[in-house]
Protein backbone atom coordinates (compact mmCIF):
# COMPACT_ATOMS: atom_id res chain seq x y z
CA UNK A 1 0.00 0.00 0.00
CA UNK A 2 1.14 3.34 -0.70
CA UNK A 3 1.99 5.86 1.94
CA UNK A 4 2.82 8.76 -0.74
CA UNK A 5 0.82 12.16 0.73
CA UNK A 6 2.02 14.43 -1.21
CA UNK A 7 1.36 15.71 -4.65
CA UNK A 8 -1.44 18.61 -6.01
CA UNK A 9 -4.55 18.40 -4.37
CA UNK A 10 -7.64 19.95 -5.28
CA UNK A 11 -10.27 21.68 -3.76
CA UNK A 12 -13.78 22.49 -3.92
CA UNK A 13 -14.70 25.97 -2.52
CA UNK A 14 -15.64 24.99 1.65
CA UNK A 15 -13.87 21.88 1.14
CA UNK A 16 -11.09 20.40 4.32
CA UNK A 17 -8.51 17.55 3.74
CA UNK A 18 -6.68 15.93 6.18
CA UNK A 19 -3.50 15.03 6.37
CA UNK A 20 -2.75 12.43 9.85
CA UNK A 21 0.76 10.78 9.75
CA UNK A 22 1.73 9.75 13.24
CA UNK A 23 1.91 12.64 16.01
CA UNK A 24 1.20 14.95 13.36
CA UNK A 25 -2.08 15.95 11.57
CA UNK A 26 -2.94 19.23 9.55
CA UNK A 27 -6.47 20.33 7.74
CA UNK A 28 -6.30 22.22 5.01
CA UNK A 29 -9.73 24.04 4.25
CA UNK A 30 -10.12 26.09 1.02
CA UNK A 31 -12.26 29.38 1.59
CA UNK A 32 -13.48 32.48 0.00
CA UNK A 33 -10.25 33.83 -0.95
CA UNK A 34 -8.52 32.01 1.47
CA UNK A 35 -7.00 28.80 2.40
CA UNK A 36 -6.74 27.80 5.93
CA UNK A 37 -4.33 25.24 7.78
CA UNK A 38 -4.89 23.63 10.95
CA UNK A 39 -1.87 21.80 12.15
CA UNK A 40 -1.39 19.90 15.63
CA UNK A 41 0.87 17.57 17.28
CA UNK A 42 0.41 15.32 19.54
CA UNK A 43 3.88 13.55 20.11
CA UNK A 44 2.52 10.39 22.49
CA UNK A 45 1.22 9.00 18.90
CA UNK A 46 3.40 8.03 16.66
CA UNK A 47 1.56 5.13 14.42
CA UNK A 48 2.46 4.41 11.21
CA UNK A 49 -1.32 5.33 10.36
CA UNK A 50 -0.99 7.61 7.56
CA UNK A 51 -4.46 9.90 6.29
CA UNK A 52 -3.45 11.54 2.65
CA UNK A 53 -5.20 14.38 2.09
CA UNK A 54 -8.97 12.77 2.15
CA UNK A 55 -11.48 14.74 2.43
CA UNK A 56 -13.48 15.41 6.10
CA UNK A 57 -16.22 17.01 7.36
CA UNK A 58 -14.23 17.17 10.58
CA UNK A 59 -13.48 20.88 12.20
CA UNK A 60 -10.07 21.24 13.14
CA UNK A 61 -9.76 21.21 16.95
CA UNK A 62 -10.00 24.80 18.62
CA UNK A 63 -7.04 24.57 20.30
CA UNK A 64 -4.97 24.01 16.09
CA UNK A 65 -2.67 26.25 15.19
CA UNK A 66 -4.30 28.16 12.18
CA UNK A 67 -2.83 29.96 9.71
CA UNK A 68 -4.86 31.90 7.02
CA UNK A 69 -3.54 32.21 3.41
CA UNK A 70 -4.67 34.92 1.08
CA UNK A 71 -5.61 34.12 -2.18
CA UNK A 72 -7.47 34.87 -5.39
CA UNK A 73 -10.77 33.23 -5.53
CA UNK A 74 -9.89 31.06 -8.73
CA UNK A 75 -7.32 29.24 -6.83
CA UNK A 76 -8.45 25.38 -5.74
CA UNK A 77 -5.22 23.35 -6.01
CA UNK A 78 -2.35 23.45 -3.37
CA UNK A 79 0.66 21.17 -3.95
CA UNK A 80 2.03 19.36 -0.76
CA UNK A 81 5.74 18.58 -1.14
CA UNK A 82 8.32 16.69 1.38
CA UNK A 83 11.48 18.03 1.85
CA UNK A 84 14.57 17.68 4.19
CA UNK A 85 14.95 19.66 7.43
CA UNK A 86 16.18 23.23 7.64
CA UNK A 87 18.70 21.87 9.67
CA UNK A 88 21.27 19.38 10.15
CA UNK A 89 20.87 17.02 12.27
CA UNK A 90 22.48 14.42 15.50
CA UNK A 91 21.89 11.71 15.98
CA UNK A 92 22.56 8.89 18.80
CA UNK A 93 23.75 5.39 19.13
CA UNK A 94 22.43 3.88 21.82
CA UNK A 95 25.12 2.53 23.23
CA UNK A 96 28.70 3.13 22.16
CA UNK A 97 29.99 1.80 18.99
CA UNK A 98 33.23 2.03 17.88
CA UNK A 99 34.69 2.06 14.42
CA UNK A 100 38.25 0.01 14.42
CA UNK A 101 41.00 1.63 12.39
CA UNK A 102 40.60 1.10 8.45
CA UNK A 103 36.99 -0.53 9.45
CA UNK A 104 34.05 0.62 7.28
CA UNK A 105 30.02 0.44 9.01
CA UNK A 106 26.78 1.02 7.10
CA UNK A 107 24.08 2.92 9.05
CA UNK A 108 20.49 3.45 8.79
CA UNK A 109 19.04 7.36 9.63
CA UNK A 110 15.46 8.01 9.96
CA UNK A 111 14.27 11.83 10.28
CA UNK A 112 11.54 13.59 10.13
CA UNK A 113 10.64 15.28 6.76
CA UNK A 114 9.56 19.46 6.48
CA UNK A 115 6.15 19.73 4.59
CA UNK A 116 5.89 22.45 1.96
CA UNK A 117 2.47 24.05 0.64
CA UNK A 118 2.99 25.66 -2.20
CA UNK A 119 0.69 27.18 -5.07
CA UNK A 120 1.20 25.67 -8.58
CA UNK A 121 1.56 27.42 -12.12
CA UNK A 122 4.03 29.02 -10.99
CA UNK A 123 5.05 27.51 -7.82
CA UNK A 124 5.00 29.75 -5.04
CA UNK A 125 6.03 28.28 -1.49
CA UNK A 126 3.67 29.34 0.96
CA UNK A 127 4.67 27.84 3.85
CA UNK A 128 6.70 25.46 5.47
CA UNK A 129 6.55 23.13 8.15
CA UNK A 130 7.72 20.08 10.08
CA UNK A 131 6.08 16.83 10.47
CA UNK A 132 7.46 16.84 13.75
CA UNK A 133 9.76 19.21 15.81
CA UNK A 134 12.75 17.71 17.18
CA UNK A 135 14.36 19.19 19.99
CA UNK A 136 17.65 21.83 19.47
CA UNK A 137 20.81 20.53 20.23
CA UNK A 138 24.34 21.72 19.88
CA UNK A 139 26.83 20.25 17.93
CA UNK A 140 30.76 22.03 17.91
CA UNK A 141 34.25 20.89 19.87
CA UNK A 142 32.80 23.49 22.52
CA UNK A 143 29.88 25.95 23.94
CA UNK A 144 31.74 28.82 22.12
CA UNK A 145 31.82 27.39 18.55
CA UNK A 146 29.29 25.29 16.70
CA UNK A 147 26.18 24.73 14.91
CA UNK A 148 22.66 24.53 15.81
CA UNK A 149 21.22 21.17 14.80
CA UNK A 150 18.42 18.84 15.43
CA UNK A 151 18.14 16.14 17.93
CA UNK A 152 17.22 13.20 16.51
CA UNK A 153 15.73 10.69 19.13
CA UNK A 154 15.38 7.79 17.05
CA UNK A 155 18.81 5.79 17.13
CA UNK A 156 21.72 4.94 14.39
CA UNK A 157 20.44 1.58 13.50
CA UNK A 158 23.31 -0.99 12.00
CA UNK A 159 20.37 -2.80 10.36
CA UNK A 160 17.68 -1.68 8.14
CA UNK A 161 15.16 -4.30 9.82
CA UNK A 162 15.64 -2.53 13.30
CA UNK A 163 14.63 0.62 12.14
CA UNK A 164 10.50 1.24 11.92
CA UNK A 165 9.36 3.35 9.06
CA UNK A 166 7.14 5.85 8.95
CA UNK A 167 5.23 7.72 5.94
CA UNK A 168 6.77 11.11 7.21
CA UNK A 169 10.58 10.22 7.57
CA UNK A 170 13.25 9.51 5.40
CA UNK A 171 15.39 6.91 5.88
CA UNK A 172 19.30 7.77 5.14
CA UNK A 173 21.90 4.91 4.35
CA UNK A 174 25.59 6.08 5.20
CA UNK A 175 28.31 4.58 5.09
CA UNK A 176 30.92 5.11 7.47
CA UNK A 177 34.81 4.70 6.83
CA UNK A 178 37.23 5.05 9.12
CA UNK A 179 40.74 5.07 7.27
CA UNK A 180 42.60 7.01 10.60
CA UNK A 181 44.72 4.89 12.79
CA UNK A 182 43.16 5.62 15.75
CA UNK A 183 39.23 4.00 16.64
CA UNK A 184 36.70 5.79 15.94
CA UNK A 185 33.38 6.60 18.58
CA UNK A 186 30.06 6.87 17.13
CA UNK A 187 28.31 8.37 19.90
CA UNK A 188 27.37 11.06 17.85
CA UNK A 189 26.42 10.75 14.21
CA UNK A 190 25.63 14.61 12.39
CA UNK A 191 23.86 14.79 8.67
CA UNK A 192 23.89 17.73 6.87
CA UNK A 193 20.21 16.82 5.68
CA UNK A 194 19.58 20.74 4.40
CA UNK A 195 22.43 19.21 1.25
CA UNK A 196 20.19 16.28 1.02
CA UNK A 197 17.66 15.36 -1.84
CA UNK A 198 14.27 13.13 -0.99
CA UNK A 199 13.50 9.94 -3.12
CA UNK A 200 10.27 8.19 -2.96
CA UNK A 201 10.24 4.83 -3.30
CA UNK A 202 7.56 2.33 -4.72
CA UNK A 203 5.53 2.11 -1.45
CA UNK A 204 5.60 5.60 -1.32
CA UNK A 205 8.56 5.61 1.27
CA UNK A 206 10.91 7.97 1.20
CA UNK A 207 14.75 8.29 1.49
CA UNK A 208 17.42 10.65 0.72
CA UNK A 209 20.55 9.62 -1.30
CA UNK A 210 23.16 7.37 -0.23
CA UNK A 211 25.71 9.40 1.61
CA UNK A 212 29.58 8.38 2.31
CA UNK A 213 31.46 9.77 4.93
CA UNK A 214 35.09 9.16 5.12
CA UNK A 215 36.57 10.49 8.32
CA UNK A 216 40.00 12.81 7.77
CA UNK A 217 42.86 12.22 9.54
CA UNK A 218 42.61 11.79 13.65
CA UNK A 219 40.04 14.38 14.18
CA UNK A 220 36.27 15.11 13.69
CA UNK A 221 36.32 16.60 10.23
CA UNK A 222 34.78 14.00 7.41
CA UNK A 223 34.66 14.12 3.57
CA UNK A 224 30.74 13.29 2.42
CA UNK A 225 30.41 12.09 -0.67
CA UNK A 226 27.00 12.20 -1.92
CA UNK A 227 25.88 9.62 -4.55
CA UNK A 228 22.78 11.60 -5.65
CA UNK A 229 20.54 8.45 -6.51
CA UNK A 230 18.95 6.53 -3.87
CA UNK A 231 20.82 3.67 -2.16
CA UNK A 232 19.89 0.06 -3.56
CA UNK A 233 18.14 -0.81 -0.50
CA UNK A 234 15.23 1.54 -1.68
CA UNK A 235 14.45 0.00 -4.86
CA UNK A 236 12.94 1.91 -7.54
CA UNK A 237 13.00 5.57 -6.73
CA UNK A 238 11.96 9.05 -8.54
CA UNK A 239 13.44 12.33 -7.11
CA UNK A 240 10.78 14.23 -5.25
CA UNK A 241 12.89 16.84 -3.34
CA UNK A 242 16.08 18.75 -4.06
CA UNK A 243 18.86 19.65 -1.58
CA UNK A 244 17.62 22.79 -0.06
CA UNK A 245 21.34 24.24 -0.42
CA UNK A 246 23.77 22.05 -3.11
CA UNK A 247 27.44 21.64 -1.74
CA UNK A 248 28.76 19.85 -4.76
CA UNK A 249 28.93 16.21 -4.95
CA UNK A 250 31.62 16.14 -2.37
CA UNK A 251 32.92 18.36 0.83
CA UNK A 252 34.38 18.45 3.93
CA UNK A 253 32.10 18.27 7.04
CA UNK A 254 32.38 17.97 10.86
CA UNK A 255 30.48 14.92 11.48
CA UNK A 256 31.57 13.11 14.04
CA UNK A 257 32.06 14.34 17.34
CA UNK A 258 30.00 17.03 19.43
CA UNK A 259 30.96 18.24 22.50
CA UNK A 260 33.81 15.78 23.66
CA UNK A 261 35.04 16.13 27.41
CA UNK A 262 32.11 18.61 27.88
CA UNK A 263 29.50 16.76 29.07
CA UNK A 264 26.69 18.61 31.28
CA UNK A 265 28.07 17.67 34.63
CA UNK A 266 31.42 19.33 33.50
CA UNK A 267 29.81 22.45 32.11
CA UNK A 268 29.41 24.48 35.30
CA UNK A 269 28.32 24.11 38.76
CA UNK A 270 26.47 25.96 41.09
CA UNK B 1 32.72 96.55 -9.42
CA UNK B 2 33.59 97.79 -6.11
CA UNK B 3 32.64 101.36 -6.72
CA UNK B 4 29.27 101.03 -4.59
CA UNK B 5 31.52 99.98 -1.86
CA UNK B 6 33.23 103.72 -2.13
CA UNK B 7 30.13 104.95 -2.24
CA UNK B 8 28.57 103.77 0.73
CA UNK B 9 31.91 104.85 2.61
CA UNK B 10 32.76 101.34 3.91
CA UNK B 11 36.16 102.14 2.05
CA UNK B 12 37.18 103.59 4.91
CA UNK B 13 36.50 100.50 7.31
CA UNK B 14 37.64 97.91 5.23
CA UNK B 15 39.56 98.38 1.70
CA UNK B 16 39.37 96.85 -1.32
CA UNK B 17 42.53 94.26 -0.49
CA UNK B 18 40.92 93.26 2.89
CA UNK B 19 37.68 92.75 1.66
CA UNK B 20 39.44 90.37 -1.29
CA UNK B 21 40.87 88.39 1.06
CA UNK B 22 37.94 88.18 3.45
CA UNK B 23 35.74 86.76 -0.09
CA UNK B 24 38.52 84.74 -0.26
CA UNK B 25 38.80 83.33 3.24
CA UNK B 26 34.94 83.08 3.13
CA UNK B 27 35.13 80.76 0.04
CA UNK B 28 38.17 78.69 1.73
CA UNK B 29 36.01 78.00 4.55
CA UNK B 30 32.75 77.15 2.87
CA UNK B 31 34.60 74.64 0.43
CA UNK B 32 36.49 73.20 3.08
CA UNK B 33 33.84 72.25 5.28
CA UNK B 34 32.17 70.96 1.86
CA UNK B 35 35.23 69.00 1.05
CA UNK B 36 35.70 67.66 4.70
CA UNK B 37 31.42 66.22 4.62
CA UNK B 38 32.51 64.64 0.70
CA UNK B 39 35.62 63.09 2.61
CA UNK B 40 33.88 61.65 5.21
CA UNK B 41 31.13 60.28 3.62
CA UNK B 42 33.53 58.67 0.58
CA UNK B 43 35.62 57.25 3.30
CA UNK B 44 32.43 56.03 5.24
CA UNK B 45 31.72 54.36 2.44
CA UNK B 46 34.87 52.89 1.51
CA UNK B 47 36.00 51.88 5.52
CA UNK B 48 32.13 50.00 6.47
CA UNK B 49 33.26 47.26 3.29
CA UNK B 50 37.03 46.94 5.49
CA UNK B 51 36.23 48.04 9.04
CA UNK B 52 34.02 46.92 11.16
CA UNK B 53 31.34 49.76 12.48
CA UNK B 54 32.64 51.50 15.31
CA UNK B 55 36.50 51.61 13.52
CA UNK B 56 34.58 53.12 10.12
CA UNK B 57 32.69 55.61 12.30
CA UNK B 58 35.75 56.82 14.16
CA UNK B 59 37.69 56.82 11.32
CA UNK B 60 35.23 58.94 9.74
CA UNK B 61 35.25 61.41 12.65
CA UNK B 62 38.62 61.74 12.45
CA UNK B 63 38.56 62.74 8.82
CA UNK B 64 36.10 65.09 9.29
CA UNK B 65 37.61 67.20 12.15
CA UNK B 66 41.38 66.70 10.23
CA UNK B 67 40.07 68.42 7.54
CA UNK B 68 37.94 71.04 9.09
CA UNK B 69 40.93 72.02 11.62
CA UNK B 70 42.89 72.12 8.65
CA UNK B 71 40.35 74.12 6.57
CA UNK B 72 39.92 76.71 9.71
CA UNK B 73 44.29 77.22 9.59
CA UNK B 74 43.77 78.20 5.96
CA UNK B 75 40.97 80.28 6.56
CA UNK B 76 43.19 82.11 9.27
CA UNK B 77 45.99 82.15 7.35
CA UNK B 78 44.42 83.92 4.16
CA UNK B 79 42.44 86.46 6.82
CA UNK B 80 45.90 87.39 7.79
CA UNK B 81 46.67 86.02 11.47
CA UNK B 82 50.26 84.97 11.92
CA UNK B 83 49.75 81.22 13.20
CA UNK B 84 53.08 80.89 14.85
CA UNK B 85 51.98 83.50 16.97
CA UNK B 86 48.26 81.54 17.72
CA UNK B 87 50.28 78.44 17.57
CA UNK B 88 52.11 79.91 20.49
CA UNK B 89 49.17 81.24 22.89
CA UNK B 90 47.67 77.14 21.48
CA UNK B 91 50.57 75.93 23.43
CA UNK B 92 49.83 78.20 26.89
CA UNK B 93 46.40 77.18 26.30
CA UNK B 94 46.89 73.69 25.84
CA UNK B 95 48.81 73.40 28.82
CA UNK B 96 45.53 74.82 30.69
CA UNK B 97 43.36 72.91 28.84
CA UNK B 98 45.37 69.50 29.46
CA UNK B 99 44.72 69.78 33.27
CA UNK B 100 41.13 70.68 32.69
CA UNK B 101 40.54 68.03 30.41
CA UNK B 102 42.15 64.90 32.06
CA UNK B 103 39.34 62.84 31.99
CA UNK B 104 38.07 63.66 28.59
CA UNK B 105 41.77 62.41 27.54
CA UNK B 106 41.59 59.63 29.72
CA UNK B 107 37.93 58.43 28.10
CA UNK B 108 39.76 58.99 24.74
CA UNK B 109 42.78 56.61 25.21
CA UNK B 110 39.84 54.26 26.85
CA UNK B 111 38.27 54.58 23.86
CA UNK B 112 40.88 53.46 21.44
CA UNK B 113 41.65 50.27 23.77
CA UNK B 114 38.24 49.47 23.40
CA UNK B 115 38.41 49.70 19.91
CA UNK B 116 41.47 47.50 19.83
CA UNK B 117 40.45 44.80 22.07
CA UNK B 118 36.13 44.85 20.94
CA UNK B 119 35.18 43.40 23.94
CA UNK B 120 31.44 44.29 22.37
CA UNK B 121 30.60 45.64 19.38
CA UNK B 122 27.51 47.43 18.39
CA UNK B 123 24.45 45.21 19.10
CA UNK B 124 26.10 43.35 21.68
CA UNK B 125 24.00 43.25 24.81
CA UNK B 126 26.42 43.81 28.02
CA UNK B 127 26.35 44.32 31.90
CA UNK B 128 28.35 47.24 33.39
CA UNK B 129 28.32 49.34 36.87
CA UNK B 130 24.66 47.34 36.97
CA UNK B 131 23.10 48.63 33.92
CA UNK B 132 22.37 46.40 31.17
CA UNK B 133 21.48 47.67 27.80
CA UNK B 134 22.19 47.52 23.80
CA UNK B 135 25.43 48.77 22.52
CA UNK B 136 23.69 51.47 20.44
CA UNK B 137 27.42 52.95 19.51
CA UNK B 138 30.88 52.94 21.00
CA UNK B 139 32.09 56.72 20.78
CA UNK B 140 35.37 58.07 21.49
CA UNK B 141 34.75 59.42 24.91
CA UNK B 142 31.84 57.10 25.73
CA UNK B 143 29.70 54.53 25.06
CA UNK B 144 25.68 54.33 24.50
CA UNK B 145 23.30 52.00 25.87
CA UNK B 146 19.74 51.15 25.32
CA UNK B 147 18.28 49.60 28.50
CA UNK B 148 15.31 47.22 27.87
CA UNK B 149 12.76 50.05 29.08
CA UNK B 150 13.84 52.08 26.65
CA UNK B 151 16.45 54.43 28.36
CA UNK B 152 19.48 56.37 27.07
CA UNK B 153 22.40 55.64 29.25
CA UNK B 154 25.94 57.14 28.80
CA UNK B 155 28.50 55.03 30.01
CA UNK B 156 32.15 57.03 29.67
CA UNK B 157 34.92 54.87 28.02
CA UNK B 158 37.33 55.28 31.41
CA UNK B 159 34.45 53.51 33.63
CA UNK B 160 34.01 50.60 31.27
CA UNK B 161 38.13 50.22 30.87
CA UNK B 162 38.29 49.85 34.52
CA UNK B 163 34.99 48.13 35.54
CA UNK B 164 34.17 44.85 35.01
CA UNK B 165 32.00 44.23 31.64
CA UNK B 166 29.64 41.35 31.39
CA UNK B 167 28.91 40.68 27.43
CA UNK B 168 25.78 38.95 27.22
CA UNK B 169 25.49 37.75 23.72
CA UNK B 170 28.90 37.49 22.63
CA UNK B 171 28.31 33.47 22.42
CA UNK B 172 26.19 31.82 20.76
CA UNK B 173 24.41 29.06 23.57
CA UNK B 174 23.68 30.08 27.11
CA UNK B 175 23.04 28.51 30.03
CA UNK B 176 19.94 28.61 32.25
CA UNK B 177 19.71 27.83 36.19
CA UNK B 178 16.38 27.20 37.76
CA UNK B 179 16.61 27.73 41.47
CA UNK B 180 13.87 25.05 42.65
CA UNK B 181 13.05 24.07 45.88
CA UNK B 182 11.10 21.14 46.71
CA UNK B 183 9.41 19.92 50.19
CA UNK B 184 11.54 17.81 52.29
CA UNK B 185 9.32 14.73 51.97
CA UNK B 186 9.46 14.31 48.63
CA UNK B 187 11.73 11.63 46.88
CA UNK B 188 14.56 13.98 45.49
CA UNK B 189 15.18 11.03 42.39
CA UNK B 190 11.51 11.64 41.52
CA UNK B 191 12.15 15.49 41.23
CA UNK B 192 15.24 14.83 39.16
CA UNK B 193 13.66 12.59 36.76
CA UNK B 194 10.46 14.41 36.36
CA UNK B 195 12.81 17.99 35.99
CA UNK B 196 14.45 15.64 32.96
CA UNK B 197 11.67 14.60 31.06
CA UNK B 198 10.20 18.30 31.53
CA UNK B 199 13.35 19.75 29.73
CA UNK B 200 13.64 16.47 27.41
CA UNK B 201 9.87 17.64 26.17
CA UNK B 202 10.58 20.91 25.57
CA UNK B 203 12.06 21.63 22.22
CA UNK B 204 14.06 24.74 22.72
CA UNK B 205 16.34 23.32 25.62
CA UNK B 206 19.14 21.90 24.16
CA UNK B 207 19.74 17.85 23.97
CA UNK B 208 23.16 19.19 24.05
CA UNK B 209 24.91 20.12 26.32
CA UNK B 210 22.76 18.09 28.48
CA UNK B 211 20.82 19.30 31.32
CA UNK B 212 22.62 19.22 34.91
CA UNK B 213 21.16 18.65 38.31
CA UNK B 214 22.50 20.14 41.12
CA UNK B 215 21.27 19.39 44.66
CA UNK B 216 22.35 22.69 46.69
CA UNK B 217 21.04 22.05 50.17
CA UNK B 218 18.76 21.31 53.06
CA UNK B 219 17.06 25.03 53.05
CA UNK B 220 15.39 25.90 56.31
CA UNK B 221 11.72 25.50 54.22
CA UNK B 222 12.45 23.35 51.41
CA UNK B 223 15.24 20.89 49.53
CA UNK B 224 17.15 23.54 47.17
CA UNK B 225 17.94 22.17 43.86
CA UNK B 226 19.16 23.88 40.61
CA UNK B 227 18.47 22.67 37.22
CA UNK B 228 20.70 24.04 34.47
CA UNK B 229 19.55 23.85 31.09
CA UNK B 230 20.94 25.17 27.66
CA UNK B 231 19.43 27.36 25.10
CA UNK B 232 20.36 29.34 21.77
CA UNK B 233 20.35 32.94 22.83
CA UNK B 234 17.92 34.06 20.82
CA UNK B 235 15.69 31.27 22.94
CA UNK B 236 16.95 32.41 26.36
CA UNK B 237 13.84 34.38 28.42
CA UNK B 238 11.39 31.87 26.21
CA UNK B 239 12.69 28.67 27.39
CA UNK B 240 13.40 30.37 30.65
CA UNK B 241 9.45 31.22 31.15
CA UNK B 242 8.40 28.15 29.77
CA UNK B 243 10.34 26.10 31.96
CA UNK B 244 9.06 27.63 35.14
CA UNK B 245 5.53 27.21 34.20
CA UNK B 246 5.78 22.88 32.48
CA UNK B 247 7.79 22.62 36.21
CA UNK B 248 5.36 24.00 38.08
CA UNK B 249 2.52 21.78 36.44
CA UNK B 250 4.48 18.45 35.82
CA UNK B 251 4.91 18.94 39.29
CA UNK B 252 1.03 19.48 40.12
CA UNK B 253 0.39 16.30 38.27
CA UNK B 254 2.86 14.34 40.05
CA UNK B 255 1.78 15.79 43.79
CA UNK B 256 5.13 17.04 44.50
CA UNK B 257 5.24 19.86 46.99
CA UNK B 258 6.58 23.71 46.21
CA UNK B 259 6.79 24.67 49.87
CA UNK B 260 6.33 28.24 51.39
CA UNK B 261 8.40 29.24 54.30
CA UNK B 262 7.99 27.09 57.00
CA UNK B 263 8.35 28.10 60.76
CA UNK B 264 8.06 25.76 63.33
CA UNK B 265 8.01 26.75 67.11
CA UNK B 266 8.97 24.12 69.66
CA UNK B 267 8.50 24.79 73.77
CA UNK B 268 11.28 22.75 74.14
CA UNK B 269 11.72 18.44 74.15
CA UNK B 270 10.57 17.72 77.50
CA UNK B 271 7.19 19.99 77.32
CA UNK B 272 3.76 19.45 76.37
CA UNK B 273 2.91 20.52 72.52
CA UNK B 274 0.51 23.18 72.36
CA UNK B 275 -3.17 22.78 73.56
CA UNK B 276 -5.66 22.95 71.02
CA UNK B 277 -9.62 23.33 71.67
CA UNK B 278 -11.96 23.01 68.32
CA UNK B 279 -14.63 24.74 68.18
CA UNK B 280 -18.11 23.62 67.26
CA UNK B 281 -20.07 26.34 64.69
CA UNK B 282 -23.12 27.61 66.29
CA UNK B 283 -26.20 26.26 64.36
CA UNK B 284 -28.05 29.88 62.95
CA UNK B 285 -30.91 30.92 64.68
CA UNK B 286 -34.66 30.03 63.28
Amino acid sequence: MSTRWWGPFSFEMGQTRLWRMGPFEMWLQRQEREFRLSTMASPHRDTPDLVSGATTTLEAPADAEVIRFGVDSSVDQLEIQPVTSDRAAVFKSDDPYLVPPGGEVTAFLSSPVWLRLQLMNPVRVLHELATYRPSDTWFGPSTLEGELCYAVRTSVRYNLQNLATRPSRAITVVRIANPAPTVLPLARLRLPLPNLSLFAGEDGGLWTEFVTLERRHDGDLAEIRLARTAPPEAGRCTLVGKPREDIGRHSLIRSFTSLLGISGDRIGHV
Amino acid sequence: MFDWWQDLGFAQLITRAQLLKMAHAAIILFGGLILARLAAAIVKRMSGRHMHQQGAMVTRRLVYYALVFLTFAITLHQLGFNLGVLLGAAGVLTVALGFASQTSASNLISGLFLLAERPFVVGDLITVDGQTGFVLSVDLLSVKLRTFDNLMVRVPNESIIKAQVVNLTRFPIRRIDLQIGVAYKEDLEKVRDILMDVADRNPLCLDEPAPVFIFTGFADSALTMQFSIWAVRANFLELRNSMYLEIKNAFDEAGIEIPFPHLTIYTGAETAPFPLTLQKKDASPG
